[in-house]
């Protein structure tokens, strides 16, 4: 007999994704993860524009991680112009970046997972029993906001950072308050986070590879060379020698594979964790001690145990960042250059991993060719080949328990498909 | 509509999402807000329920394909008022040029517009809020105010007149391609208030003379920005349109 399951518009993720699974005799035959976003061709409508414009035009990629967008704009706009800053604004953008990396992470895990785990259509159904979580969780969404808002402007979409630099610079007196907001969240957040570890994982691996952007001692977020767990590292410039995309014609985004290999591979917070989880902050390892988590972990659904990590470790970099900057101020708000023909990559990790950005600028300072390569894309072909072993293990239950179980499988990739549905005309830069 | 919960539907077409992430940003009254309203259909917090009619529908994102053309009419056939949440939803998101018809349509998209369209090309809008994203305090304002049954007034200054109220230097003097002067007011100057040119993301203001601001641009030795040519050329058609 043959069936066709659907679960179309999944709900409680960004964007626009369907599930379609052919079934013959009760054998998953065919199973596709279809991005139905509505396109919007930014590279496109960045072609012929200032450079000066591509940073405010690219933060409109997304409105859940608009920050990375903004900021690795501006950066691969800089290196094609050959600009360099100075420590203290590249430790701003930094902390203006973890930022936006704990309101999603925070968005993410509270609203959107815990509600499947904990058996709930939504976090508003869970208000009457949980609503000390629910409010203790809208409380740490707005501290990382204002984390955002001190130094950005606002928190979607942010104004402040320009090509250069920075439009304007907080204040030692907002610095000042700005510590403080991110002292009071890790307070919220060493407790919060209990409630996503203490979450039982469904059991299901399946080895992969990770991609994430990777430095000697650190988690970076802006710097460092692009680092695949099982193999190679190369820096930001050859990842068109490292990554290829593919165009499938039921997807408004496309496809990424490894080049050498022709698999899938994931990225996002469990790549990040899986290649650096040395270099977590204490308070993030004594988690890992506590819960007795081990990393590398091929299972998709520790991206939210990595991500539950990640908050308590971003949040102690943004601490310490903050208190470099109170020292030393930064003198001036942006650096001086000209313009010239240059080309630029930015690899850099957003909220959901690997994010690059790329630009070709000619000497009038305008933009001749653009790639932007989002990480829900990327993830989209690993998505698939995890469903397509997770679905038969779970084909047994009843329908719409089988539907959630997919869901939450789904949901654990944090997918955000209105960054990732751009379906341009492939351009060879 | 005083005296029972009125249905209201959050709904997402093509966009970045970041209206409704505002929405999600007013951490402080969100919980007092939902529990005023039965929320019936809003896809990033829970699954999308049958269709039951809507007192009140407020729609981020634009048109870019024949099924969203569909959605949208049955959307303004569903409820009593609708709502265009930011620029795409308001203007087709034409600041950022959502105009595709230049390019090759690829070949698996056949429903494709040729155009990113804003929601009153096909249906009747009832209330605007501009902007990208939308201001979430001018969300709450504009809530609150359809709760009770009053209809708010659109605002007819420019973003010059809010930004004076800061206190800043002017940002076209200093040479930066600020829009302010023409721009409708109603997000306090956000951007030219922390040294960062108006873009333009909240459309033109009432009597907007681009001519003259151009000039001004011309005089300074600035380069007229992408976005002020795109808002031209929406003025133009616009006009026709009439």
């Amino acid at each position: 007999m043959n069936d066709v399951i659907t679960i179309k518009d999944i709900p409680k993720i960004e964007g626009h994704l369907t599930v379609t699974v052919e079934l013959e005799n009760e054998v998953v035959k065919e199973l596709r993860v279809e991005a139905t976003e509505g396109i919007r061709l930014v590279e496109e409508i960045l072609k012929g524009k200032s450079y000066r414009e591509i940073p405010d035009i690219a933060s409109r990629m997304c409105g859940v991680c608009p920050v990375i967008h903004k900021v690795s704009s501006t950066q691969a706009v800089e290196k094609a112009l050959g600009i360099e800053l100075p420590e203290e604004l590249e430790y701003l953008r930094e902390i203006l970046v973890i930022g936006g990396h704990l309101q999603s992470h925070v968005l993410h895990l509270f609203f959107f997972v815990l509600p499947d785990f904990l058996g709930y259509e939504s976090v508003l159904s869970m208000l009457p029993k949980y609503e000390k979580d629910v409010k203790k969780a809208l409380k740490m969404k707005k501290l990382a906001n204002i984390i955002t808002e001190i130094i950005g402007g606002r928190s979607v979409h942010p104004v402040t950072p320009i090509v250069g630099g920075f439009s304007t610079l907080p204040t030692k007196h907002k610095l000042e308050s700005l510590l403080r907001v991110a002292k009071e969240f890790k307070e919220e957040a060493l407790e919060a986070v209990n409630l996503i570890f203490s979450l039982e994982m469904p059991s299901f691996e399946r080895k992969t590879d990770y991609l994430a952007v990777s430095k000697e001692g650190r988690i970076p977020l802006l710097e460092g060379n692009v680092t695949l767990l099982h193999g190679s590292s190369f820096p930001p410039e050859m990842y068109c020698d490292f990554i290829k995309g593919i165009r499938v014609p039921y997807s408004t985004a496309r496809h990424y594979l490894l080049r050498n290999s022709e698999s899938s591979y994931m990225v996002g917070a469990l790549a990040r964790i899986n290649i650096s989880y040395k270099c977590l902050s204490d308070t993030a390892k004594e988690f890992l001690k506590t819960y007795g988590l081990k990393f590398p972990s091929y299972s998709p659904f520790m991206n939210n145990v990595a991500q539950a990590l990640e908050i308590i470790h971003f949040i102690d970099e943004a601490i310490s960042l903050v208190e470099k900057l109170i020292e030393s101020q930064p003198s001036k708000n942006r650096v001086d250059f000209e313009i010239r023909e240059g080309e630029g990559v930015a690899a850099t990790e957003a909220p959901r991993g690997l994010l690059i950005h790329h630009y070709k600028i000619n000497k009038h300072g305008k933009v001749e060719a653009a790639n932007i390569i989002t990480p829900t894309a990327q993830n989209l072909r690993n998505l698939q080949e995890d469903l397509k072993k997770y679905v038969p293990q779970i084909l047994n239950l009843p329908r719409d328990k089988m539907t959630l179980e997919a869901e939450k499988l789904v949901r654990a990739y944090d997918p955000c498909v209105s960054c990732a549905a751009r379906f341009l005309k492939i351009e060879s830069i | 509509m005083i005296n029972k919960k009125p249905k209201v539907g959050i709904f997402s077409l093509a966009s970045c999402e970041g209206c409704i992430v505002q929405i999600l940003n007013l951490e402080d009254q969100i919980l007092d807000l939902l529990s005023k309203v039965d929320i019936v259909d809003f896809r990033v917090l829970k699954e999308e329920k049958e269709k039951v009619p809507l007192d009140i529908a407020f729609i981020e994102g634009c048109i870019t394909s024949e099924k969203e053309v569909k959605k949208v009419k049955e959307l303004r056939e569903n409820s009593k008022i609708l709502v265009a949440l930011g620029e795409c939803a308001c203007t087709g998101g034409k600041f950022l040029v959502k105009d595709f018809k230049n390019y090759e349509n690829p070949l698996q998209l056949k429903e494709a517009l040729v155009n990113a369209q804003p929601l009153d090309q096909y249906v009747t809008v009832d209330y605007y809020l501009y902007g990208c994203p939308i201001d979430k305090n001018e969300f709450l304002e504009l809530f609150k105010n359809l709760l009770i049954g009053k209809t708010p007034r659109p605002k007819s200054y420019n973003v010059c007149a809010e930004c004076i109220l800061h206190e800043k230097a002017c940002l076209i003097e200093a040479g930066l391609p600020c829009l302010g002067p023409i721009i409708r007011g109603g997000c306090n100057a956000i951007c030219p208030s922390v040294g960062k040119e108006c873009i333009g993301c909240r459309g033109l203001a009432e009597d907007a003379n681009i001519d003259s601001l151009i000039e001004i641009f011309q005089k300074h030795q600035i380069e007229v920005p992408s976005f002020l040519k795109h808002l031209q050329k929406l003025q133009k058609s616009e006009v026709e349109r009439r």
